[in-house]
């Protein structure tokens, strides 16, 4: 393209005119139109024009300059200005040469060495206008424009063939920006600034007067740093090599480990009154026309010392290439944002909020976005493994205490930033009402692309990082700090609507607490009330947020941490395997088994590594504090919510509750529920502490109010109460009791409800709806048992489970479960410990084990050691059901004998007789007992003490007759003789166990004497039992015919119709009338015969034994 | 209590026994079985012979047998120790199902394994990827134990 071709315009070259005209247009020149200005032009200035009349008179007042006399028009009054000793006129010509350092004469600029730079071209066009100013020409305030336009247009580089321009040229700094010269100025003007303010009270006229004439070189100064910074090339700046220009070159200003230049005359410490300036001039405003700039020149900038962070890899554990640290950086920003003006403008940078854009997918936006790339530093794993590696490389190695104390410094310092981050954002937030708008925005959007997260299983590359989420999550609690307060005294202000009122949080496809879809769907549809609620408060919209991130980030840093202890175990297990496993030693393989040994103790180890680097933010007891705090308000808000009265906590809450759930409480996201629940299982077990340093007033609350009310639908939800209970009730440094223990002793809702409460939690968990609810429920079981434990000998607790048991239909389900658990556990523990004793016994005979393969020897160990695994967890579990079997059946007797209990019951002790003290009890013998925590006298201590309490009464009795499987008086003897022998019972007891077995030889005689009277019909047999009906009733819906009290029992683990799954409501069975007459009449027919033929029967018997003689 | 009920399965199964399995008290303890089921002929588990141990526990029949291989069989469902993961034996068991029933269904899961709900997720895995490869394996394994 040929240069001299004229080209049209490029959009800089046009947008760069525009700022100029604008700027001249904006020039601060009330008293005065301006003097024309010429278009900024590289070329010699134009040809002399005809002097135009002088526009205006100019001041001159008596000086010690030595300019020739002025004209004298204008002086100000002597008497009136004893302070300011030079004329306006003097005082003028000095400050505009000062500040700017210009002059236009070119003596003066000769004297000073042509440090001060002379400006022939304007000094020209002004003489060829004004002819008759006086020479030379003294400088005036009202050119500053041209006088800035002219400077800044010359340029070391572009030399010139005006001999008197060379040495002006040739003495201009080789290195000063156009910014650089303009700050000089900027901060000139400031000491002329407060040289003038001193005399602030002399002559107010005189005073303004002059203030006037600063305020309009200011303006145009900070107009001009404006335009340059934004666009360097509005002026020739070819001679600058080295040097970022544009809004970098504030960066020496803010980050103090980045030289500053010696050309600067700014320092740091006039940054923050330098961007007020600048904010003031380029925000929006009526004096701005509306149009702001800012963002144009903090934009580049805060994305520029983002990317560094990204692009270098700096982390804040010191790691990353470059001199800067994270601190420097972000303290940049945090710094820039502490002025208002910034905060104001911050949001309105084009990429503040990326999410908009299709392209910018959830793990993008913390690198595209504003303030993304400072939100996203952390310790986490994920993003940062040269933390852990640096920090925590080793952790076995390491030793506890070292692991510590890194995680301490790692602490301290992810403290420190997001302080520092969430001061970033609350500046913003309290720049005004936009700007707060923004920064919940930016919430709403980074959390609305990662919904993700709160799934089971998310791929990392399609969400935030950790790191990122957690940040949020914490600069959130920080905002809620201010209501969080211990009264919860602006409970009132959360919107108990907001989900309704507010598009901010999506919740349409999240599971509610007790309702469907479609209800759910129906309800957010419908319009709120009229008058339309108003907008959410910033309470509502922060409590709210804050319940999200605490959904999609904690909630899923707690499944990251878990999933690697998982993968730690996995290698574990691994290398134990190998290690035990001793057949590869000393064989050719050994090289290879040991590298393999290696690799998974090396993996192992960073997971470990990395499982501590997630605990330094995950177990910081100050974030972990402020959850909790968080926590307490969340459950306090729910139990509002559902408070008949609406004024809890102010007026605490009491039981027990309406049945019906409240409506605003049914449409709520269930997730709030279970994210608190999920936080304090995980805190329980991991920092406990945290909680015991909190009040456990709401904690208590809560669950019992959800545990004893229908309110809340998920069972497995109520499991995971009963877990943290016990979790909390553990012994802590310091407090055997937890502190939750005294809690549950003493506080006057549980003394009343915690009984009711557990038992309900025991049934309902029988059903989660999970695919592990089989072995679920023994865990959750196992925990309600220790907490029955813990509080038994509390009377007010005992009592209240007596008064529980007098809603004798829920407690017998209550107590069928108890039996049916405690049934299976020892069942299958004593089956565990036949085959242990079986391996064992076959292991101790050395000749035939050794004998035997490899692979099969192999194979028995591994066997043995999942019987291992299965009776110690059986033993556990199972001992513990049957020792609160052993306290509520003397507790509580009634329930224990119902039809539909006992004959179970007495079946089931009878076994576990038989078992440990029948004549093969000795199977069981196992090395190692306490290993298993196998306690066989304790375990037959307690089947005894069973016995004992219900021996007394004829329903147990019969039961314990009616066993055809292991009751026997060989067996009772035998049971007597050991338990003597080990004195576990005492004789007074033990004969309580004699008249038991009398009385059942009594019941069995005469029951054989009923069987013996021949075959009873089909029709009467229970078709499940194949007993005699003596309750028959009809199924609804199978129309089987089946005794009252067998399906009772199966009703009470299973609410079906047996005989075809069908689900089966108790009061829909009716009594079968018809076939009870029948079977009543035949039994009344077969013991009239008994009774009238005992005779006939005897006779009979010795017709036998006379026909077998005949026979013979 | 259950033993009225054991005895008459006992009798059932004697008087109308289930093709391919049989079962019955193993000495004089009713509550201690063992069975036999015969491989499937249209399974790789045809020509074998598996024997089985039933437990009936005190609450039966309102909770389930316990049902194990002694037999070593390579399959999706059944580990080494010869449980089997079978609902009917867990949260799907009702009482009105006996040991035959039962018997016949370990007979259907022989020849069509859930590879869904698996107890071995190596074999499951090979069953859903390698089809062929599992059929031999399992074939190899009945050569090898059952016959």
């Amino acid at each position: 393209m040929d240069p001299n071709e004229p080209t049209p315009l490029s959009d800089q070259e046009k947008i760069r005119l525009k700022r100029i005209a604008k700027l001249q247009q904006q020039a601060p020149s009330p008293s005065s139109s301006p003097a024309p200005v010429p278009a900024p032009k590289p070329t010699p200035p134009p040809a002399p024009k005809p002097a135009p009349a002088p526009k205006q008179p100019v001041a001159s007042t008596s000086s010690a300059s030595p300019a020739p006399a002025p004209r004298g028009i204008n002086i100000v009054p002597a008497g009136t200005t004893p302070r300011f000793a030079e004329s306006f006129e003097a005082w003028q010509d000095a400050v505009v040469g000062r500040i700017l350092n210009v002059t236009l004469d070119r003596d003066a600029a000769e004297a000073s060495g042509w440090s001060v730079t002379y400006l022939k071209e304007v000094a020209d066009e002004i003489r060829t206008e004004e002819p008759s100013l006086p020479t030379p020409l003294k400088l005036n305030s009202e050119w500053t424009d041209r006088l800035l336009l002219a400077r800044l247009s010359l340029s070391p580089a572009n030399m010139t063939d005006d001999p008197e321009l060379i040495t002006v040229v040739a003495s201009l700094p080789a290195d000063l920006t156009a910014f650089e010269y303009l700050g000089g100025a900027w901060k000139r003007e400031r000491a002329e600034r407060y040289k003038l303010s001193l005399k602030k009270n002399a002559d107010a006229t005189e005073y303004h007067k002059r203030l006037e004439a600063l305020n309009q070189i200011k303006a145009l100064l900070v107009s001009y740093i404006g335009l340059v910074l934004t666009d360097p090339s509005m002026f020739p700046q070819d001679h600058i090599s080295n040097k970022t220009l544009g809004p970098m070159e504030l960066e020496p200003l803010l980050i103090t480990s980045t030289p500053l230049p010696p050309s600067s005359a700014l320092s740091s410490t006039d940054l923050p009154s330098l961007l007020q300036d600048l904010a003031a001039r380029f925000s929006p405003s009526a004096a701005n026309d509306f149009e702001g700039g800012l963002e144009d020149i903090v934009g580049p900038l805060i994305n520029a010392l983002g990317m560094r962070l990204v692009t270098n890899r700096i982390d804040i554990g010191g790691g990353g290439q470059g001199g800067t640290g994270w601190r420097e950086i972000v303290g940049a920003v945090q710094s820039l944002l502490e002025v208002k003006g910034v905060a104001v403008m911050a949001p309105e940078v084009k990429n503040w909020d990326v999410s908009t854009n299709p392209r910018a997918t959830a793990p993008a936006l913390e690198l595209a976005s504003l303030l993304g790339p400072f939100l996203r530093l952390t310790t986490f794993p994920d993003t940062f493994p040269e933390i852990a590696k640096a920090y925590l490389p080793d952790p076995t190695a390491m030793g506890r205490g070292n692991v510590e104390s890194a995680s301490a410094s790692l602490r301290g310092t992810l403290g420190g930033l997001q302080a520092i981050l969430f001061q970033m954002l609350n500046n913003v937030v309290r720049a005004g009402p936009k700007p707060r708008e923004a920064v919940l925005s930016y919430f709403g959007n980074v959390l609305k692309a990662n919904s993700k997260r709160a799934a089971m299983r998310v791929d990392p590359n399609t969400v935030s990082s950790e790191g990122f989420i957690i940040n949020l999550h914490s600069i959130l609690l920080s905002f809620a700090q201010p209501f969080m307060d211990a009264q919860f005294s602006k409970i009132d202000k959360i919107d108990p609507l907001f989900y309704k009122v507010s598009q901010r949080i999506n919740i349409a496809e999240e599971t509610k607490m007790s309702a469907t879809q479609t209800e759910s769907d129906e309800y957010y549809a419908r319009p709120a009330d009229a008058p339309a609620p108003p907008a959410p408060n910033f309470i509502s919209e922060i409590f709210f947020l804050c319940c999200s991130y605490l959904h999609i980030g904690i909630m899923h840093t707690i499944k990251e941490h878990k999933g690697y202890r998982q993968s730690i175990r996995h290698e574990e297990r691994q290398i134990a395997d190998i290690e035990a496993d001793s057949t590869w030693r000393g064989t050719p393989g050994e090289a290879a088994a040991q590298a393999q040994l290696d690799r998974l103790k090396a993996r192992k180890e960073k997971w470990n590594s990395h499982v501590h680097a997630i605990e330094v933010q995950l177990l910081d007891p100050e974030y972990l504090t402020r959850c909790v705090g968080f926590v307490n308000l969340v459950m306090a808000w729910l139990v509002r919510m559902v408070d008949p009265n609406k004024q809890h906590p102010q007026t605490r809450v009491s039981l027990p509750m309406p049945e019906e759930t409240p409506e605003v409480f049914r449409f709520l996201p269930e997730y709030l529920i279970e994210d608190i629940t999920e936080f304090l299982s995980f805190t329980s077990k991991y920092a406990p502490q945290v909680l015991a340093d909190n009040s456990q007033d709401e904690l208590i609350t809560f669950m019992l109010v959800f545990l004893s009310t229908p309110y809340m639908k998920n069972p497995y939800l109520k499991g995971q109460f009963v877990e943290i209970m016990y979790y909390l009730s553990q012994p802590m440094p310091r407090n055997p009791r937890g502190c939750l223990g005294d809690v549950l002793n003493f506080h006057p809702l549980a003394l009343k409800n915690l009984m009711p409460s557990l038992v309900h939690a025991y049934v309902q968990i029988e059903i989660t709806g999970s695919h592990t609810q089989f072995y679920d429920k023994f865990n959750i079981r196992y925990y309600i048992t220790q907490i029955f434990k813990m509080v038994w000998s509390n009377p007010s607790h005992r009592e209240a489970l007596r008064l529980e048991s007098l809603h004798l239909d829920r407690y017998v389900r209550f107590v069928n479960l108890l039996m049916n658990d405690t049934t299976y556990l020892l069942d299958d523990a004593l089956m565990h410990l036949g085959k242990i004793s079986e391996i064992q016994r076959a292991m101790d005979d050395k000749a035939a084990w050794e004998s035997r393969p490899a692979t099969e020897r192999q194979e028995q160990e591994k066997l043995l050691r999942d019987h291992e695994g299965g009776a110690r967890s059986d033993l556990d579990f199972g001992t513990e059901s049957l020792r609160l079997l052993k306290r509520f059946a003397g507790e509580t007797k009634e329930p224990f004998l119902t039809r539909e209990i006992v004959d179970r019951l007495a079946a089931m002790l009878d076994m576990n007789l038989v078992m440990l003290a029948g004549p093969r009890c000795q199977d069981l013998k196992v090395r190692d007992m306490e290993k298993y925590k196998f306690r066989p006298k304790e375990l037959l201590s307690d089947v005894l003490g069973i016995f004992l309490e219900l021996a007394p009464r004829v329903e147990f009795q019969e039961a314990v007759a009616k066993d055809g499987r292991s009751y026997s008086r060989d067996l009772f003897e035998r049971v007597q003789r050991i338990a003597r022998k080990t004195s576990i019972r005492t004789d007074d007891e033990l004969e309580g166990i004699k008249v038991l077995v009398e009385k059942v030889e009594a019941i069995k005689a005469a029951e054989e004497e009923d069987d013996a009277m021949g075959e009873v019909p089909d029709e009467f047999l229970d078709p499940l039992t194949y007993d005699i009906m003596r309750d028959p009733v009809l199924l609804p819906s199978s129309k089987t015919i089946i005794d009252r009290s067998t399906i009772k029992q199966h009703y009470l683990s299973d609410a079906t119709d047996p005989f075809n799954r069908v689900p089966l409501k108790w009061e829909d069975i009716t009594d079968a009338v018809e076939i009870k007459a029948q079977i009543d009449a035949f039994l009344a027919e077969r013991k009239a015969k008994r009774t009238g033929g005992a005779a006939a029967v005897a006779a009979a018997e010795a017709a036998g034994d006379d026909a077998m003689k005949v026979d013979e | 209590m259950a033993l009225k009920r054991i005895n008459k399965e006992l009798l059932d199964l004697g008087r109308d026994p289930p093709s391919s399995c049989s079962a019955g008290p193993t000495g004089d303890n009713m509550f201690q079985w063992q069975a036999t089921i015969m491989g499937p002929g249209d399974s790789p588990y045809s020509g074998g012979v598996f024997f089985l141990t039933i437990t009936f526990p005190t609450d039966y029949p309102f909770k389930p047998p316990k049902v194990a291989f002694t037999t070593k069989i390579y399959h999706p469902n059944i580990n080494a120790n010869g449980s089997i993961c079978l609902d009917i034996l867990r949260e799907q068991w009702s009482p009105a199902l006996t040991i035959s029933k039962v018997l016949l269904s370990i007979c259907s899961m022989l020849t069509d394994p859930n590879p869904d709900d698996p107890l071995v997720p190596e074999i499951a895995n090979l069953y859903k990827t390698d089809r062929p490869r599992y059929e031999s394996t399992a074939r190899e394994w009945t050569r090898k134990y059952a016959m």
